[in-house]
């Protein structure tokens, strides 16, 4: 890879490391699975830099199907319980974190393909058609995920009465 | 959703990883994957990959001891009807069977290095289950559970950390448990059917019973072999890119290679194609769609839940057949095809009737170039 390239390479991954570990992190659930998940799909992106088009989509159908198959095999990665993900049942008497800790159990109770699906549509800002990408699927299809997500998801924070403000934004972007 | 997202993931603990580390990373996995080329050697991309994920600092990564199991052990292994179990690499040797409440349903792919069923139990819901959100509220436990028969030497047995031994119907096996609130209750039995060649119940579960791993057991004890039948497609294709050969097939399954969820009424066929060199040894799972140029064929149903678009985008090319009744689809994986390839293998496409599996043909020969 030629300096410049390189250089590029570095800017993408320092502005992308973020946003892909918590697409990974709520593909997954888990922090340094989710970690993992993103070095590799950076480390395997290196050598096709130059000849993708669209670095970007290509990080993120890496990161969300690696951290999809540590999902279901998190022995495949030897990990600390202490740094697992807190129990939600462990409710901090600060309010915030409170809160903070019934979203994250509402969020991860949604199928982990339709909350992949959630993030890359309106948190991360693909298209129905980018989604459907990263997904692997057809846009139909990436579409009925987004839309089944954001039921559950509402479903579930309703029953946590959590009010946040999107949430009708949600429930009438989807269609 | 940014509220939600930023609440969920706000107080993550700091990146262990740095922009050094993935750059040092990616420099050996290419090093690695130039000296795959020039050798020809099959399994060095998962060695580079593998030896990449070790440049992350890994002090985190403690712990369970691995169960180092040797390579091969043909005297420990019972004989019997599990031999009819073993496969051409585009056959099914199983038929779906149920044990009380729990039932392997009809392998739906396979491929160089594996065939795979999906399991359920009665009571439960798989997570691509179709339905409407009033559908789900009826609270059913979630279940993702897969019998997967790996072809000998497909399986990465010396890699399955914190298992204990077992044996299955007097084969040699190896269980592990793993349950982290609020996470699913997921298990793993894998054990030796055939020398060298493992069978593995993977189970990934909302509730602690479900299966248990009792009942897993006396599901990998029924496991017996049937008369091989092919892998049939409803299409015949006359072009496919130089390099590219199949490497799986979905039978009523697209897009997915892991047989979650079982069969469905509206995805007909799915094809990957991959150049040679991936692997067919070293597997823990089932193959997870990342693996150089790959590109798939998917036809399906066209439905308005999922309907189809004709035209090209983001590496998806598709048309519509049969009257706008069927979907047919050529993804290309990360831009491995260009978009006049991609076009190219759309059009070589020549369908059979989808409804009529006695129209399909055995994917061996349904390649005419």
């Amino acid at each position: 890879m030629r300096a410049d390239e390189e250089e590029a390479f570095r800017d993408f991954v320092a502005a992308q490391l973020v946003p892909l570990r918590k697409l990974a992190y709520v593909t997954c659930g888990d922090w340094h699975l989710a970690e993992d998940a993103v070095a590799t799909a950076l480390a395997k992106l290196y050598p096709r830099w130059r000849r993708l088009d669209r670095p970007d989509l290509y990080a993120k159908t890496m990161v969300y199907r690696a951290a999809l198959d540590e999902r279901r095999r998190p022995w495949r990665r030897e990990r600390s319980a202490s740094d697992a993900m807190p129990d939600v049942a462990l409710r901090d008497p600060a309010l915030l974190s409170d809160e903070r800790l019934r979203v994250r159990a509402a969020l991860l109770k949604v199928p982990p393909r339709q909350r992949a699906a959630l993030v890359l549509r309106y948190y991360l800002g693909l298209t129905q058609e980018e989604t459907a990408t990263v997904l692997g699927c057809s846009t139909g299809t990436a579409k009925s995920q987004v839309s089944r997500g954001l039921g559950r998801l509402r479903d579930l924070l309703t029953a946590e009465q959590i009010e946040l403000s999107d949430v009708e934004v949600w429930s009438s972007a989807h269609g | 959703m940014d509220e939600v997202v930023d609440m969920a993931t706000d107080d993550g603990p700091p990146l262990e990883v740095s922009v050094d580390d993935i750059v040092a990373s990616g420099r050996l996995v290419q090093r690695r994957r130039r000296t795959r080329l020039a050798a020809g050697l099959a399994m060095a991309a998962v060695a580079a990959v593998a030896a990449a994920i070790a440049l992350v600092p890994a002090g985190h990564r403690t712990g369970k001891e691995s169960v180092t199991v040797a390579a091969s052990s043909s005297a420990a292994v019972a004989k019997g009807a599990a031999g009819s179990l073993l496969a051409d690499r585009f056959e099914f040797t199983f038929s779906g069977y149920s044990v009380g409440p729990v039932h392997v349903q009809n392998p739906i792919v396979a491929g160089n290095a594996y065939q795979i069923a999906a399991v359920t139990v009665d009571g439960t819901t798989d997570g691509r289950h179709p339905g409407t959100v009033s559908d789900r509220r009826d609270a059913k436990p979630r279940l993702d559970a897969t019998l997967t028969l790996y072809r000998p030497g497909a399986y990465a047995v010396q890699r399955l950390a914190g298992a204990t031994s077992t044996t299955v119907a007097g084969h040699r096996a190896l269980k592990v448990e793993h349950h982290q609130s609020p996470g699913p209750w997921l298990r793993t039995l894998a054990w030796e059917y055939a020398p060298n060649a493992w069978a593995v119940l993977d189970s990934s579960a909302d509730r602690a019973d479900l299966p248990t791993m009792r009942q897993l057991e006396s599901t990998a004890a029924a496991l017996t072999g049937a008369a091989a039948r092919p892998v049939t497609v409803p299409f015949r294709l006359s072009y496919v890119p130089a390099g590219y050969d199949v490497f799986a097939v979905g039978d009523h399954m697209t897009g997915s290679l892991d047989a979650v969820g079982g069969p469905s009424t509206t995805q007909y066929s799915g094809v990957f194609f991959a150049k040679s060199g991936l692997p067919k040894t070293g597997l823990l799972g089932p193959y997870d769609n990342m693996m150089w140029g790959a590109f798939q064929i998917m036809i399906s149903a066209n439905t308005p839940d999922a309907p189809g678009t004709p035209g090209c985008d983001s590496g998806l090319c598709t048309r519509l057949a049969d009257g706008g009744k069927v979907t047919v689809a050529v993804a290309s994986n990360a831009g491995s095809l260009s978009k006049a390839e991609t076009m190219k293998v759309l059009n070589a496409i020549r369908l059979t009737d989808v409804q009529d599996t006695g129209t399909w043909v055995d994917i061996r020969t349904a390649l005419t170039r």
